[in-house]
């Protein structure tokens, strides 16, 4: 432990200091920019970057890339709430409440609750990475396609939760959502489905066009054929009621949902793979299932609806680099950058790397840190500036909205069929949402799905090879009996709650 | 059968259909490939099969759709259930030419794109869109589209893998 | 062969005819006529070189990368940029175009109109073994383009969990003699499948797949758990954890050591007529020599390499310059430097080798055919 500490304090030494400081204020700045256009994100910078920073040395790539990773969550989140547009993937579960906290004018409510929950979430993350160090290995040796098979099976089910209106318009729209994410290459058994012989769809159907097709595109269309005149029904910024100061004290008052979430999303975060997107939804569906009977105001712009997600997709980053520095695993796109920028500097994730370099690895998490904080507070700062957008006339709006979705599409792969399926997906996305199919339990289901049919099969033939025995993993086990929970709660306070209802 | 609940029926219908079509695929898969696949499409046919019903019923006897937490009766559950009837009633209310609009004026973006790139496309569009239909003044269109252009140049600059759209080799001009 | 390759060549021969005849008698008149030859020589490729940058003045090519960034064939091709840039006096643009593993940036190349404005790096065995599982509208390297030259190979170890129990080939097959030895891999139909499903049937191990992790680094992570017993996969993908102690390389599927690294010491080759595949041959009483022949085609598949190739039927002087200017660049000190601090190894052949190579295991794969198939059938079941 004394070991850690010291080399705890010689990263942040190292980080702040001058000139260092200047790559994770930079890279912090660049992520934000980024990340604040759909379509775009911090890890298409990362991916830029790589060969730029080839030449430099190990402590300025690391400094700039902590940056990178940290900064690019909250500015999505922005988008999500003002425009219900996810800035990224692991934003879309702060439309739910975030979206209609601007539509009712408390913006800066609602901005101000998602900048705290991000830096404190950050930091609780961090936090849970520095107290793992010693024990990441070990760890990540522990955990197997039985428990992450569990994990995703936890996430799917809240669908059942958070599904607004009919219950089967909602399953079957995760249904959907499943068939989505079935497309394309089998890579369990090299056959294609439901690829109509298309080159394009034997890659499967990317999230990041369908994301922008059901959110960006689908909701710049609901905007452009309702008529409404702004966003949040008023002309002027005065008239907008809430405050950054209702938003930061929120998430104190709220602090027992915030540790929930925060260690939901850090815990999800280890999984290889698993990533921002499930972490966020399923802080979600867990704070709605433990509202109990206030659960019902759960998408209607409730601010828990807000800090939960939040909480966890920042959470997340400090348990993504538990396996991308214990083995070498990336847990999600952008470690995966992080790891490709290593090795090209000769690094080894690994003992040698929690031994010798510890404190190389503390420079790359107070980089994130610091990364996270300045995002929030930036975003803190620009407040007012954001909610302005909610008074400008959608008119106005829809066409710039329309032009990032499409510029975003296409910066993704370079590829017009994702452009196609962008817009393809918003004229689709404007009739589900007209009349009533949910799009939240899609979402879910596409991110879950290919995770939960990769992972089932990995357990199933390891189980019939005699590799892994389901039933004597207590991990998988317990997470078994919170998802069985997470079912039958919901049930035994609505029995509850009928038996307490004057006759 | 009023035009909103045709289109709320053909909805139904189009998705029903779609997956017919992808359960008959599922069957022509390997065991292996199709062992995830079976199990979710043809419950889905199920449930839409059953939600098609459901919209054929005459309106009166529909019951108001459940909530958050649908799966579970919740107290207050009838109010929100009621705002949900309400939003989806006032997109029925929806003049169709509107919406015809509305969709035309969205694809017609793509199409843009396609043909002449999304550097040229993304600020064209804004232009024609704030003049036509928004009604906007010059300056706020013009600086509109001048902003969409940089940031599509800068986009193409950083991904240059970005297709730069055909019209302009027929024209031949090399972009 | 092509008219500047020929008349490179002739010139070389000249210069080595000349000193070779002159030295013996060298005085100064000798020293001369030799000097004299090798400036012709050298003028008559500065002229080549000043011809290829007249053609090529302005002009920006597209290089096309068939991977997202940050991966290996993007990293080779932003080491590669510059000094291709220097060699040729051009402008290129690297263009990600990632999809459908590799297939969607080969058929761009394959599709690009041939007037030497379009080039890019492919993987070889990728593409080989795409068309060994039948994958649909996959371009073969060894027909559908012109090769331009070979950057790095990348040749598959057969690797195992550090505290598994096999601690070498001759434990796997004691093992396979018992119950099936167990391999992860990425995807059914990949270079690994194909690796192991044709050198587990050489081998005369009993084995199953276990396909479908989420990458190599997910399959290794199960190796080392001990939930699969093996993995295959490029040594370099997989280094560091040799590094780190969690794997333990059992076998190089190879015909010849496949670096000059200690973490190979002592770690036996497949083919070859020492190595495995000749050894397993007599101890299982099979024809020895067609066991050499079979590996030694696996080693040409899986060993096809990074690939830097044009589409057919470019102009004779356009190729030529461009062949001429990846040579140059491939043997570009600062290139080499760079590759080398950012562990990318070079591995370099001409087009003619290169080529004459991935005919060689075009032709050979064939044999791999009904293994392959009976392969992915059973993981279809």
């Amino acid at each position: 432990m004394e070991a850690v500490l010291a080399a705890a304090l010689e990263g942040l030494g190292l980080v702040f200091s001058w000139p260092n400081i200047l790559y994770p204020i930079a890279g912090t700045l660049l992520a934000m920019f980024f990340s604040a256009l759909p379509g775009l994100s911090g890890v298409t910078l990362m991916a830029l970057a790589i060969p730029f920073t080839a030449s430099w040395d190990l402590l300025q790539t690391l400094l700039l890339f902590g940056a990178l990773l940290g900064g690019a969550t909250f500015m999505g989140s922005v988008t999500a709430i003002l425009v219900n547009i996810p800035g990224k993937n692991s934003n879309a579960a702060t439309t739910l409440d975030g979206y209609p906290m601007a539509q009712q004018g408390r913006a800066r409510t609602a901005i101000g609750c998602s900048a705290t929950a991000s830096a404190l979430g950050s930091t609780f993350g961090i936090g849970m990475l520095i107290l793992l160090l010693p024990l990441m290995r070990n760890a990540m040796l522990l955990i197997g396609p039985p428990e992450f098979l569990m994990f995703v099976v936890w996430g799917l089910t809240t669908i059942a939760v958070v599904t607004r209106g009919s219950p089967l318009k909602g399953l079957a729209m995760a249904g959907l959502g499943f068939c989505i994410g079935f497309v394309g290459l089998d890579p369990r058994t090299a056959e294609l489905r439901y690829t109509f012989g298309s080159t394009y769809l034997s890659d499967g159907l990317s999230l990041v066009p369908v994301f922008l097709g059901i959110f960006a595109v689908a909701q710049t269309a609901e905007l452009m054929a309702s008529g409404k005149r702004t966003i949040s029904g008023r002309s002027r910024v005065e008239e907008l009621t809430g405050s950054v100061r209702e938003g930061v004290l929120s998430v104190f008052r709220h602090f027992g949902l915030f540790l929930r979430s925060a260690l939901t999303g850090t815990a999800i975060g280890m999984i290889p793979g698993v990533g921002g997107t499930v972490a966020s939804f399923v802080a979600y569906g867990q704070a709605a299932q433990l509202a109990g009977r206030e659960r019902d105001k759960f998408g209607t712009g409730d601010v828990r609806g807000v800090i939960a997600p939040e909480a966890a997709n920042d959470a997340k980053d400090g348990g993504a680099l538990v396996p991308t520095l214990a083995f070498g695993v990336p847990g999600g796109s952008g470690t995966a950058m992080l790891l490709a920028a290593m090795t090209l500097h000769g690094v080894v994730p690994g003992p040698e790397l929690m031994t010798t370099h510890l404190a190389l690895v503390f420079v790359l998490i107070w980089s994130l840190f610091f990364s996270n904080v300045l995002t929030s507070l930036l975003g803190l700062a620009a407040i007012g500036l954001f909610s302005r957008i909610t008074v400008i006339r959608t008119h106005l709006l829809a066409p710039v909205m329309l032009g990032i979705a499409a510029l975003g599409a296409l910066a993704y792969r370079g590829r017009l069929g994702d452009l196609l399926v962008a817009f393809g997906f918003g004229v689709f996305g404007y009739y589900l949402n007209k009349h009533g199919w949910s799009r939240i339990p899609l979402v879910i289901a596409l991110v879950l799905a290919p995770l939960f049919e990769m992972y089932f099969h990995l357990t199933v033939q390891l189980h019939e090879l005699g590799r892994v025995y389901f039933w004597t993993r207590p991990i998988a086990m317990g997470l078994l009996l919170l998802t069985v929970l997470s079912l039958g709660l919901p049930a035994l306070q609505s029995a509850r709650a009928r038996r307490e209802q004057p006759a | 059968m009023s035009a909103a609940r045709a289109q709320r029926v053909a909805c139904t219908l189009l998705l029903l259909a779609g997956f017919a079509v992808i359960a008959l695929l599922t069957l022509e898969l390997g065991p292996m490939a199709r062992r995830v696949p079976i199990v979710v499409v043809f419950p889905t046919v199920a449930l839409l099969a059953v939600q098609l019903v459901f919209d054929l019923l005459p309106v009166a006897s529909r019951r108001p759709p459940a909530p958050a937490g649908a799966l579970f009766r919740m107290r207050g559950a009838p109010d929100r259930a009621r705002a949900v009837l309400a939003a989806s009633s006032e997109a029925d209310d929806r003049d169709p030419r509107t919406e015809v609009s509305t969709l035309a004026w969205l694809l017609a973006l793509p199409a843009l794109v396609a043909l002449a790139g999304v550097a040229v496309a993304a600020p064209a569009y804004a232009l024609v869109y704030l003049c036509v239909r928004a009604r906007a003044p010059w300056l706020i269109s013009l600086g509109t589209a001048g902003a969409m252009g940089v940031l599509a140049s800068g986009a193409k600059h950083m991904a240059p893998a970005i297709p730069a759209g055909p019209l302009w080799t027929w024209m031949g001009i090399g972009l | 062969m092509h008219a500047f390759q020929m008349s490179r060549g002739w010139l070389a021969w000249l210069e080595r005819s000349a000193a070779g005849w002159l030295r013996p008698r060298a005085g100064r008149p000798g020293t001369l006529l030799l000097v004299a030859l090798c400036a012709l020589a050298g003028a008559a490729h500065g002229q080549e070189d000043a011809g290829c940058r007249a053609r090529f003045a302005g002009r920006t090519l597209r290089w096309i990368v068939p991977s997202a960034p940050g991966g290996g064939f993007d990293s080779y091709s932003r080491l590669i940029e510059p000094a291709y840039e220097r060699a040729l006096g051009v402008q290129i643009v690297v263009e990600n175009h990632a999809g459908a593993g590799g297939v969607v940036g080969a058929q761009i190349l394959r599709d690009a109109a041939p007037d030497g404005g379009t080039l890019g790096i492919v993987n070889g065995p990728g593409l080989l073994v795409a068309a060994l599982a039948g994958q649909e509208h996959a371009p073969n390297p060894a027909t559908d383009f012109d090769v331009l030259g070979r950057v790095a190979r990348s040749q598959h170890v057969w690797a195992t969990g550090a505290k598994s129990d096999l601690t070498s080939i001759d434990d796997v097959f004691a093992a396979a003699a018992k119950r099936p030895v167990i391999f992860g891999v990425r995807e059914a139909g990949g270079t690994a499948f194909v690796d192991i499903a044709v050198a587990s049937a050489l081998l005369g191990v009993d084995r199953r797949i276990v396909a479908g992790f989420r990458g190599n680094r997910d399959a290794s992570l199960a190796a080392i758990r001990g939930e699969v017993d093996l993995v295959a996969y490029t040594f370099s993908s997989i280094r560091d954890r040799i590094a780190a102690g969690d794997l333990r390389p059992l076998l190089q599927i190879s015909t010849e050591p496949i670096a000059a690294d200690p973490l190979l010491q002592g770690v036996p080759l497949l083919g070859g007529p020492g190595g495995v595949a000749a050894r397993r041959a007599e101890q299982l009483g099979r024809d020895v020599a067609e066991a050499v022949a079979d590996a030694g085609a696996l080693d040409a598949v899986i060993g096809a390499g990074r690939l830097v190739i044009v589409p057919r039927n470019l102009e004779p002087a356009v190729f030529g310059c461009l062949e001429s200017a990846l040579a140059a660049a491939l043997t570009d000190p600062e290139l080499r430097a760079a590759a080398a601090a950012a562990h990318r190894p070079l591995d370099v052949a001409r087009a003619a080798a290169a080529k004459a190579e991935l005919e060689v295991a075009g032709a050979r794969s064939n044999r791999f055919l009904p293994i392959v198939r009976a392969a992915l059938e059973e993981i279809r079941k």
